[in-house]
Protein backbone atom coordinates (compact mmCIF):
# COMPACT_ATOMS: atom_id res chain seq x y z
CA UNK A 1 0.00 0.00 0.00
CA UNK A 2 2.78 2.44 1.00
CA UNK A 3 4.62 1.67 -2.23
CA UNK A 4 1.48 2.29 -4.27
CA UNK A 5 0.90 5.67 -2.64
CA UNK A 6 4.55 6.64 -3.19
CA UNK A 7 4.32 5.57 -6.83
CA UNK A 8 1.04 7.40 -7.29
CA UNK A 9 2.59 10.74 -6.30
CA UNK A 10 6.28 10.19 -7.06
CA UNK A 11 6.05 7.99 -10.13
CA UNK A 12 7.51 9.38 -13.37
CA UNK A 13 5.65 11.90 -15.48
CA UNK A 14 6.42 13.67 -18.73
CA UNK A 15 7.70 17.20 -18.00
CA UNK A 16 5.85 18.43 -21.09
CA UNK A 17 2.54 17.75 -19.30
CA UNK A 18 3.63 20.25 -16.62
CA UNK A 19 4.67 22.67 -19.34
CA UNK A 20 1.22 22.39 -20.92
CA UNK A 21 -0.50 22.92 -17.56
CA UNK A 22 1.69 25.97 -16.92
CA UNK A 23 1.22 27.49 -20.39
CA UNK A 24 -2.53 26.93 -20.55
CA UNK A 25 -2.96 28.14 -16.96
CA UNK A 26 -0.99 31.34 -17.64
CA UNK A 27 -2.94 31.98 -20.84
CA UNK A 28 -6.36 31.50 -19.23
CA UNK A 29 -5.35 33.52 -16.17
CA UNK A 30 -4.26 36.32 -18.50
CA UNK A 31 -7.62 36.20 -20.30
CA UNK A 32 -9.34 36.45 -16.92
CA UNK A 33 -7.18 39.44 -16.03
CA UNK A 34 -8.06 41.13 -19.33
CA UNK A 35 -11.72 40.49 -18.52
CA UNK A 36 -11.23 42.19 -15.13
CA UNK A 37 -9.25 45.10 -16.56
CA UNK A 38 -12.15 47.45 -17.51
CA UNK A 39 -13.58 47.04 -13.99
CA UNK A 40 -10.35 47.23 -12.01
CA UNK A 41 -11.19 50.54 -10.32
CA UNK A 42 -14.75 49.42 -9.48
CA UNK A 43 -13.55 46.21 -7.84
CA UNK A 44 -10.10 46.92 -6.40
CA UNK A 45 -9.63 50.64 -5.73
CA UNK A 46 -10.69 52.46 -2.58
CA UNK A 47 -13.02 54.58 -4.72
CA UNK A 48 -14.80 51.49 -6.05
CA UNK A 49 -17.78 49.38 -5.05
CA UNK A 50 -16.08 46.92 -2.70
CA UNK A 51 -15.26 49.06 0.33
CA UNK A 52 -12.42 47.87 2.53
CA UNK A 53 -14.52 48.65 5.65
CA UNK A 54 -17.15 46.14 4.57
CA UNK A 55 -14.49 43.64 3.58
CA UNK A 56 -12.82 43.81 6.99
CA UNK A 57 -16.11 43.33 8.84
CA UNK A 58 -17.32 40.47 6.65
CA UNK A 59 -14.00 38.62 6.70
CA UNK A 60 -13.09 39.14 10.35
CA UNK A 61 -11.26 36.08 11.69
CA UNK A 62 -10.36 34.76 8.25
CA UNK A 63 -6.73 34.46 7.17
CA UNK A 64 -7.17 36.51 4.04
CA UNK A 65 -4.37 38.64 2.68
CA UNK A 66 -4.10 40.86 -0.37
CA UNK A 67 -1.66 43.29 -1.90
CA UNK A 68 -4.76 45.37 -2.65
CA UNK A 69 -5.16 46.04 1.08
CA UNK A 70 -1.99 48.11 0.78
CA UNK A 71 -2.38 49.48 -2.73
CA UNK A 72 -5.75 51.24 -2.93
CA UNK A 73 -5.26 54.16 -5.31
CA UNK A 74 -6.56 53.97 -8.87
CA UNK A 75 -3.07 54.37 -10.32
CA UNK A 76 -1.66 51.79 -7.92
CA UNK A 77 -4.36 49.28 -8.86
CA UNK A 78 -3.68 49.82 -12.56
CA UNK A 79 0.06 49.29 -12.05
CA UNK A 80 -0.57 46.13 -10.03
CA UNK A 81 -2.68 44.66 -12.81
CA UNK A 82 -0.01 45.51 -15.34
CA UNK A 83 2.56 43.79 -13.11
CA UNK A 84 0.32 40.73 -12.74
CA UNK A 85 -0.16 40.57 -16.51
CA UNK A 86 3.61 40.66 -17.06
CA UNK A 87 4.08 37.91 -14.47
CA UNK A 88 1.49 35.74 -16.25
CA UNK A 89 3.18 36.30 -19.61
CA UNK A 90 6.53 35.34 -18.03
CA UNK A 91 4.94 32.25 -16.51
CA UNK A 92 3.43 31.26 -19.84
CA UNK A 93 6.66 31.55 -21.81
CA UNK A 94 8.72 30.17 -18.93
CA UNK A 95 10.97 33.14 -18.23
CA UNK A 96 12.02 33.29 -14.57
CA UNK A 97 9.35 30.63 -14.19
CA UNK A 98 9.45 30.06 -10.45
CA UNK A 99 9.38 33.77 -9.58
CA UNK A 100 6.57 34.27 -12.09
CA UNK A 101 4.64 31.41 -10.46
CA UNK A 102 5.01 33.05 -7.04
CA UNK A 103 3.72 36.35 -8.46
CA UNK A 104 0.83 34.59 -10.22
CA UNK A 105 -0.16 32.94 -6.93
CA UNK A 106 0.03 36.27 -5.08
CA UNK A 107 -2.07 37.92 -7.81
CA UNK A 108 -4.82 35.31 -7.58
CA UNK A 109 -4.94 35.36 -3.78
CA UNK A 110 -4.88 39.16 -3.78
CA UNK A 111 -7.65 39.86 -6.23
CA UNK A 112 -9.88 37.12 -4.82
CA UNK A 113 -9.46 38.30 -1.25
CA UNK A 114 -9.99 41.93 -2.26
CA UNK A 115 -12.98 41.59 -4.57
CA UNK A 116 -14.72 38.73 -2.79
CA UNK A 117 -18.30 39.75 -3.84
CA UNK A 118 -17.60 39.54 -7.59
CA UNK A 119 -16.09 36.07 -7.61
CA UNK A 120 -17.35 33.09 -9.56
CA UNK A 121 -16.36 29.46 -9.85
CA UNK A 122 -13.59 30.06 -12.36
CA UNK A 123 -11.83 32.39 -9.91
CA UNK A 124 -11.70 29.55 -7.39
CA UNK A 125 -10.32 27.22 -10.04
CA UNK A 126 -7.61 29.68 -11.11
CA UNK A 127 -6.69 30.38 -7.49
CA UNK A 128 -6.39 26.70 -6.66
CA UNK A 129 -4.39 26.00 -9.82
CA UNK A 130 -2.06 28.92 -9.15
CA UNK A 131 -0.94 27.17 -5.95
CA UNK A 132 -0.52 23.83 -7.71
CA UNK A 133 1.50 25.38 -10.55
CA UNK A 134 3.71 27.02 -7.91
CA UNK A 135 4.53 23.78 -6.07
CA UNK A 136 4.78 21.56 -9.16
CA UNK A 137 7.74 20.91 -11.46
CA UNK A 138 7.80 23.82 -13.86
CA UNK A 139 7.93 21.99 -17.18
CA UNK A 140 11.21 23.70 -17.96
CA UNK A 141 11.58 21.62 -21.11
CA UNK A 142 9.25 24.03 -22.90
CA UNK A 143 10.40 27.41 -21.65
CA UNK A 144 12.54 30.40 -22.45
CA UNK A 145 14.60 29.50 -19.38
CA UNK A 146 15.48 26.22 -21.12
CA UNK A 147 16.37 27.99 -24.35
CA UNK A 148 18.64 30.42 -22.51
CA UNK A 149 20.21 27.94 -20.08
CA UNK A 150 19.48 24.35 -21.12
CA UNK A 151 20.08 21.65 -18.51
CA UNK A 152 20.45 17.95 -19.32
CA UNK A 153 17.71 17.02 -16.86
CA UNK A 154 15.11 19.37 -18.40
CA UNK A 155 13.70 16.66 -20.66
CA UNK A 156 13.91 13.92 -18.01
CA UNK A 157 10.96 12.48 -16.15
CA UNK A 158 9.67 14.40 -13.15
CA UNK A 159 7.43 13.33 -10.22
CA UNK A 160 3.73 13.10 -10.97
CA UNK A 161 2.43 14.68 -7.73
CA UNK A 162 1.53 18.06 -9.27
CA UNK A 163 -0.46 16.43 -12.05
CA UNK A 164 -2.24 14.21 -9.49
CA UNK A 165 -3.29 17.25 -7.45
CA UNK A 166 -4.59 19.06 -10.54
CA UNK A 167 -6.44 15.90 -11.59
CA UNK A 168 -8.00 15.74 -8.13
CA UNK A 169 -9.10 19.36 -8.40
CA UNK A 170 -10.89 18.58 -11.66
CA UNK A 171 -12.46 15.47 -10.15
CA UNK A 172 -13.70 17.43 -7.12
CA UNK A 173 -15.10 20.21 -9.30
CA UNK A 174 -17.15 17.94 -11.53
CA UNK A 175 -18.20 15.57 -8.76
CA UNK A 176 -19.45 18.43 -6.58
CA UNK A 177 -21.30 20.19 -9.35
CA UNK A 178 -23.05 16.96 -10.41
CA UNK A 179 -23.81 16.20 -6.75
CA UNK A 180 -25.41 19.60 -6.26
CA UNK A 181 -27.32 19.69 -9.55
CA UNK A 182 -28.78 16.19 -9.58
CA UNK A 183 -31.43 16.73 -6.85
CA UNK A 184 -32.74 19.90 -8.51
CA UNK A 185 -36.22 19.60 -10.07
CA UNK A 186 -35.28 21.57 -13.20
CA UNK A 187 -32.16 19.52 -13.90
CA UNK A 188 -34.25 16.37 -13.43
CA UNK A 189 -37.02 17.59 -15.72
CA UNK A 190 -34.51 18.56 -18.40
CA UNK A 191 -35.73 22.16 -18.53
CA UNK A 192 -32.51 23.86 -17.43
CA UNK A 193 -31.20 24.62 -20.91
CA UNK A 194 -34.55 26.07 -22.01
CA UNK A 195 -34.69 28.42 -19.02
CA UNK A 196 -31.01 29.24 -19.28
CA UNK A 197 -31.41 30.15 -22.96
CA UNK A 198 -33.82 32.97 -22.09
CA UNK A 199 -32.06 34.15 -18.94
CA UNK A 200 -29.87 37.19 -18.47
CA UNK A 201 -26.81 34.93 -18.79
CA UNK A 202 -27.71 33.83 -22.31
CA UNK A 203 -26.15 35.41 -25.39
CA UNK A 204 -29.57 35.19 -27.09
CA UNK A 205 -32.13 35.75 -24.30
CA UNK A 206 -34.90 36.58 -26.75
CA UNK A 207 -34.66 33.35 -28.73
CA UNK A 208 -37.48 30.93 -27.85
CA UNK A 209 -36.05 28.00 -29.81
CA UNK A 210 -35.42 25.77 -26.79
CA UNK A 211 -38.67 26.87 -25.16
CA UNK A 212 -40.61 25.75 -28.23
CA UNK A 213 -38.52 22.56 -28.66
CA UNK A 214 -38.26 21.47 -25.07
CA UNK A 215 -37.13 17.96 -25.99
CA UNK A 216 -33.84 19.43 -27.27
CA UNK A 217 -33.43 21.16 -23.92
CA UNK A 218 -34.06 17.85 -22.14
CA UNK A 219 -31.48 15.99 -24.22
CA UNK A 220 -28.95 18.80 -23.71
CA UNK A 221 -29.61 19.04 -19.99
CA UNK A 222 -29.21 15.31 -19.41
CA UNK A 223 -26.10 15.17 -21.60
CA UNK A 224 -24.55 18.05 -19.62
CA UNK A 225 -25.25 16.27 -16.34
CA UNK A 226 -23.94 12.96 -17.68
CA UNK A 227 -20.80 14.68 -18.98
CA UNK A 228 -20.07 16.38 -15.65
CA UNK A 229 -20.55 13.12 -13.76
CA UNK A 230 -18.35 11.07 -16.08
CA UNK A 231 -15.57 13.34 -17.38
CA UNK A 232 -13.00 12.66 -14.60
CA UNK A 233 -13.46 8.90 -14.97
CA UNK A 234 -13.25 9.05 -18.75
CA UNK A 235 -10.08 11.15 -18.58
CA UNK A 236 -8.38 8.76 -16.18
CA UNK A 237 -8.31 5.78 -18.53
CA UNK A 238 -6.18 6.01 -21.67
CA UNK A 239 -8.80 4.07 -23.61
CA UNK A 240 -11.61 6.60 -22.89
CA UNK A 241 -9.53 9.76 -22.54
CA UNK A 242 -10.41 11.03 -26.01
CA UNK A 243 -14.08 10.69 -25.06
CA UNK A 244 -13.51 12.60 -21.80
CA UNK A 245 -11.67 15.34 -23.69
CA UNK A 246 -14.40 15.52 -26.33
CA UNK A 247 -17.16 15.60 -23.70
CA UNK A 248 -15.37 18.25 -21.63
CA UNK A 249 -14.39 20.53 -24.46
CA UNK A 250 -17.79 20.03 -26.10
CA UNK A 251 -19.57 20.95 -22.89
CA UNK A 252 -17.49 24.06 -22.30
CA UNK A 253 -17.60 25.08 -25.94
CA UNK A 254 -21.39 24.94 -25.72
CA UNK A 255 -21.39 27.02 -22.52
CA UNK A 256 -18.90 29.50 -23.95
CA UNK A 257 -20.82 30.05 -27.17
CA UNK A 258 -24.34 30.19 -25.72
CA UNK A 259 -23.75 31.89 -22.37
CA UNK A 260 -22.06 35.11 -21.31
CA UNK A 261 -19.59 32.98 -19.37
CA UNK A 262 -16.84 32.61 -21.93
CA UNK A 263 -14.06 33.16 -19.38
CA UNK A 264 -15.35 30.24 -17.31
CA UNK A 265 -15.19 27.89 -20.28
CA UNK A 266 -11.69 29.03 -21.20
CA UNK A 267 -10.43 28.64 -17.62
CA UNK A 268 -11.64 25.05 -17.54
CA UNK A 269 -9.05 24.00 -20.14
CA UNK A 270 -6.06 23.89 -17.76
CA UNK A 271 -6.86 20.85 -15.59
CA UNK A 272 -7.50 18.72 -18.68
CA UNK A 273 -3.81 19.13 -19.57
CA UNK A 274 -2.87 17.24 -16.38
CA UNK A 275 -4.35 14.04 -17.81
CA UNK A 276 -2.12 13.98 -20.89
CA UNK A 277 0.68 11.41 -20.83
CA UNK A 278 3.71 11.05 -23.05
CA UNK A 279 1.79 9.21 -25.76
CA UNK A 280 -0.95 11.84 -25.85
CA UNK A 281 1.53 14.70 -26.08
CA UNK A 282 3.52 12.97 -28.84
CA UNK A 283 0.22 12.42 -30.65
CA UNK A 284 -0.75 16.09 -30.29
CA UNK A 285 2.65 17.21 -31.54
CA UNK A 286 2.20 14.85 -34.49
CA UNK A 287 -1.21 16.34 -35.13
CA UNK A 288 0.46 19.71 -35.52
CA UNK A 289 2.54 18.26 -38.36
CA UNK A 290 -0.42 16.94 -40.33
CA UNK A 291 -0.22 18.03 -43.96
CA UNK A 292 -2.98 15.98 -45.59
CA UNK A 293 -6.26 14.22 -44.84
CA UNK A 294 -4.46 10.88 -45.03
CA UNK A 295 -1.97 12.07 -42.38
CA UNK A 296 -4.89 13.12 -40.25
CA UNK A 297 -6.60 9.73 -40.57
CA UNK A 298 -3.37 7.94 -39.65
CA UNK A 299 -2.96 10.18 -36.63
CA UNK A 300 -6.52 9.83 -35.39
CA UNK A 301 -6.58 6.04 -35.43
CA UNK A 302 -3.88 5.11 -32.89
CA UNK A 303 -5.04 7.69 -30.33
CA UNK A 304 -8.15 5.70 -29.57
CA UNK A 305 -6.54 2.29 -29.83
CA UNK A 306 -3.41 2.37 -27.69
CA UNK A 307 -4.43 1.16 -24.21
CA UNK A 308 -2.43 2.90 -21.50
CA UNK A 309 -3.04 4.05 -17.96
CA UNK A 310 -2.82 7.72 -17.02
CA UNK A 311 0.50 9.04 -15.79
CA UNK B 1 14.42 11.50 -12.44
CA UNK B 2 14.88 15.25 -12.17
CA UNK B 3 13.21 15.60 -8.83
CA UNK B 4 15.88 16.80 -6.46
CA UNK B 5 18.38 19.53 -5.84
CA UNK B 6 22.08 19.18 -5.17
CA UNK B 7 21.83 17.57 -1.69
CA UNK B 8 22.41 13.80 -1.59
CA UNK B 9 20.23 11.88 0.86
CA UNK B 10 20.31 8.28 1.91
CA UNK B 11 17.54 6.10 0.38
CA UNK B 12 15.86 5.80 3.78
CA UNK B 13 15.73 9.60 4.17
CA UNK B 14 14.51 10.04 0.63
CA UNK B 15 11.69 7.56 1.17
CA UNK B 16 10.84 9.17 4.50
CA UNK B 17 10.66 12.65 3.00
CA UNK B 18 8.65 11.43 0.05
CA UNK B 19 6.29 9.71 2.48
CA UNK B 20 5.89 12.94 4.45
CA UNK B 21 5.17 14.78 1.22
CA UNK B 22 2.56 12.15 0.34
CA UNK B 23 0.85 12.86 3.66
CA UNK B 24 0.77 16.55 2.72
CA UNK B 25 -0.62 15.78 -0.73
CA UNK B 26 -3.34 13.56 0.73
CA UNK B 27 -4.14 16.28 3.27
CA UNK B 28 -4.42 18.82 0.46
CA UNK B 29 -6.74 16.52 -1.49
CA UNK B 30 -8.85 16.01 1.60
CA UNK B 31 -9.00 19.77 2.22
CA UNK B 32 -10.08 20.32 -1.39
CA UNK B 33 -13.22 18.23 -0.98
CA UNK B 34 -13.93 18.35 2.79
CA UNK B 35 -15.08 21.98 2.55
CA UNK B 36 -17.94 20.80 0.33
CA UNK B 37 -19.49 18.71 3.11
CA UNK B 38 -22.83 20.39 3.88
CA UNK B 39 -23.13 22.42 7.09
CA UNK B 40 -25.92 20.10 8.24
CA UNK B 41 -23.90 16.90 7.84
CA UNK B 42 -22.62 15.02 10.91
CA UNK B 43 -19.26 14.88 9.09
CA UNK B 44 -18.97 18.66 8.76
CA UNK B 45 -16.69 19.01 11.85
CA UNK B 46 -13.88 17.26 9.93
CA UNK B 47 -13.69 20.27 7.61
CA UNK B 48 -13.40 22.86 10.39
CA UNK B 49 -9.69 22.39 11.23
CA UNK B 50 -8.85 22.84 7.55
CA UNK B 51 -10.56 26.22 7.26
CA UNK B 52 -7.44 28.30 7.82
CA UNK B 53 -5.44 26.07 5.47
CA UNK B 54 -8.04 26.73 2.77
CA UNK B 55 -7.87 30.47 3.43
CA UNK B 56 -4.07 30.70 3.43
CA UNK B 57 -3.59 28.61 0.30
CA UNK B 58 -6.57 30.05 -1.59
CA UNK B 59 -8.10 26.60 -1.78
CA UNK B 60 -11.57 27.69 -0.64
CA UNK B 61 -14.15 26.93 -3.27
CA UNK B 62 -17.78 26.11 -3.94
CA UNK B 63 -19.22 24.59 -7.08
CA UNK B 64 -22.81 25.70 -6.77
CA UNK B 65 -23.05 27.74 -9.98
CA UNK B 66 -26.32 27.04 -11.77
CA UNK B 67 -27.43 24.27 -9.46
CA UNK B 68 -30.89 25.41 -10.48
CA UNK B 69 -32.29 27.68 -13.20
CA UNK B 70 -31.65 31.43 -13.29
CA UNK B 71 -34.85 33.36 -12.55
CA UNK B 72 -34.26 36.61 -14.42
CA UNK B 73 -34.57 37.42 -18.11
CA UNK B 74 -33.14 40.85 -17.50
CA UNK B 75 -31.63 42.74 -14.61
CA UNK B 76 -30.92 46.44 -14.12
CA UNK B 77 -30.33 48.59 -11.12
CA UNK B 78 -30.03 52.23 -10.11
CA UNK B 79 -30.15 54.47 -7.07
CA UNK B 80 -33.26 56.46 -6.14
CA UNK B 81 -32.17 59.59 -4.31
CA UNK B 82 -34.61 61.70 -2.27
CA UNK B 83 -33.13 65.13 -1.62
CA UNK B 84 -33.74 66.87 1.73
CA UNK B 85 -36.25 69.19 -0.03
CA UNK B 86 -38.29 66.17 -1.25
CA UNK B 87 -37.12 66.12 -4.86
CA UNK B 88 -36.60 62.57 -6.17
CA UNK B 89 -33.82 61.84 -8.62
CA UNK B 90 -32.07 58.76 -9.92
CA UNK B 91 -28.36 58.07 -10.10
CA UNK B 92 -26.21 55.30 -11.53
CA UNK B 93 -25.13 52.57 -9.11
CA UNK B 94 -21.56 52.08 -10.30
CA UNK B 95 -18.75 53.57 -8.24
CA UNK B 96 -16.72 55.59 -8.69
CA UNK B 97 -18.73 58.26 -10.48
CA UNK B 98 -22.32 57.03 -9.90
CA UNK B 99 -22.24 55.65 -13.43
CA UNK B 100 -25.05 53.72 -15.14
CA UNK B 101 -25.22 50.01 -14.40
CA UNK B 102 -24.09 47.81 -17.30
CA UNK B 103 -26.35 44.77 -17.49
CA UNK B 104 -23.79 42.84 -19.53
CA UNK B 105 -21.18 42.53 -16.79
CA UNK B 106 -21.93 39.29 -14.96
CA UNK B 107 -19.54 40.01 -12.09
CA UNK B 108 -21.13 43.37 -11.24
CA UNK B 109 -24.59 41.85 -11.37
CA UNK B 110 -23.41 39.12 -9.00
CA UNK B 111 -21.97 41.75 -6.67
CA UNK B 112 -25.28 43.59 -6.30
CA UNK B 113 -27.33 40.41 -5.95
CA UNK B 114 -25.05 39.32 -3.11
CA UNK B 115 -25.16 42.77 -1.50
CA UNK B 116 -28.95 42.90 -1.63
CA UNK B 117 -29.95 39.30 -0.88
CA UNK B 118 -27.23 37.58 1.14
CA UNK B 119 -27.15 38.64 4.82
CA UNK B 120 -23.43 37.78 4.96
CA UNK B 121 -22.81 40.71 2.62
CA UNK B 122 -24.65 43.28 4.77
CA UNK B 123 -21.38 44.97 5.87
CA UNK B 124 -20.46 45.45 2.21
CA UNK B 125 -23.87 46.92 1.39
CA UNK B 126 -23.68 49.46 4.21
CA UNK B 127 -20.14 50.43 3.30
CA UNK B 128 -21.15 50.72 -0.38
CA UNK B 129 -24.07 53.00 0.51
CA UNK B 130 -21.76 55.17 2.64
CA UNK B 131 -19.47 55.62 -0.36
CA UNK B 132 -22.41 56.39 -2.66
CA UNK B 133 -23.56 59.01 -0.14
CA UNK B 134 -20.06 60.47 -0.17
CA UNK B 135 -20.19 60.79 -3.96
CA UNK B 136 -23.64 62.40 -3.79
CA UNK B 137 -22.31 64.90 -1.25
CA UNK B 138 -19.37 65.71 -3.48
CA UNK B 139 -21.68 66.13 -6.48
CA UNK B 140 -24.42 68.24 -4.85
CA UNK B 141 -22.44 69.99 -2.16
CA UNK B 142 -24.72 68.78 0.60
CA UNK B 143 -25.76 65.62 2.40
CA UNK B 144 -28.97 64.49 4.06
CA UNK B 145 -30.33 62.49 1.12
CA UNK B 146 -32.33 59.30 1.47
CA UNK B 147 -31.16 56.55 -0.82
CA UNK B 148 -32.75 53.36 -2.14
CA UNK B 149 -31.08 50.72 -4.32
CA UNK B 150 -33.74 49.89 -6.92
CA UNK B 151 -33.67 46.72 -9.00
CA UNK B 152 -35.61 46.52 -12.26
CA UNK B 153 -36.08 42.86 -12.97
CA UNK B 154 -37.59 40.87 -15.80
CA UNK B 155 -38.69 37.70 -13.99
CA UNK B 156 -38.95 34.69 -16.27
CA UNK B 157 -42.32 33.00 -16.63
CA UNK B 158 -42.82 29.21 -16.75
CA UNK B 159 -42.13 27.51 -20.08
CA UNK B 160 -45.76 26.53 -20.69
CA UNK B 161 -46.86 30.15 -20.11
CA UNK B 162 -44.24 31.44 -22.54
CA UNK B 163 -45.33 28.94 -25.19
CA UNK B 164 -48.93 30.13 -24.84
CA UNK B 165 -48.39 33.83 -25.52
CA UNK B 166 -44.69 34.33 -26.29
CA UNK B 167 -44.18 36.67 -23.34
CA UNK B 168 -40.89 35.68 -21.74
CA UNK B 169 -40.92 37.65 -18.49
CA UNK B 170 -42.86 39.88 -16.17
CA UNK B 171 -41.36 43.19 -15.04
CA UNK B 172 -40.80 43.72 -11.33
CA UNK B 173 -39.25 46.48 -9.27
CA UNK B 174 -37.60 45.80 -5.96
CA UNK B 175 -36.53 48.53 -3.57
CA UNK B 176 -33.97 48.05 -0.84
CA UNK B 177 -34.43 49.48 2.62
CA UNK B 178 -34.12 53.26 2.85
CA UNK B 179 -30.62 54.43 3.73
CA UNK B 180 -30.06 57.88 5.20
CA UNK B 181 -27.00 59.83 4.12
CA UNK B 182 -25.50 61.87 6.92
CA UNK B 183 -25.39 65.64 6.75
Amino acid sequence: MKRRILDFFWGPADPRAYALVRIVFATTALINLVDLWPHRIEYFASTGMVPLDGLRQANAGKLFGSVFYLVTSETGVTLLLVGAALALVALGVGLGTRVAAVLAFVWHLSYCHRAFPVLHGWDALLRSLSLLVLVSPSGRVWSVDHLLRPRPEDAGDVPAYGLRLVQWQLFTLYFMTAWLKTPDAFWRSGQVLAYFSISQYSRTPNSLFLVRHEWISAVGTYLSLAAEASIPWLLWSKRTRWLGMAAGFGLHLMIGTTARLGVFSICMATPYMAFLDRGDIDWLIGLGRVRSLRDLRDRLTPFAETPRVSG
Amino acid sequence: MADGGGVTLSPRWRTGLKGAACALFLGHMFATCAQAIPETSALRPVAVPLRHYDELTGLWQTWDMFTTIPYFHGYALDLVVTEPDGRIETAGALLPGLRTFDAHVVRTETLFMRYLYDPEYAPYLHAYVAKACGELHARTGHGGQKLIVRESIQRMRWLNQIREDGVVANPEEHASQVFECGG
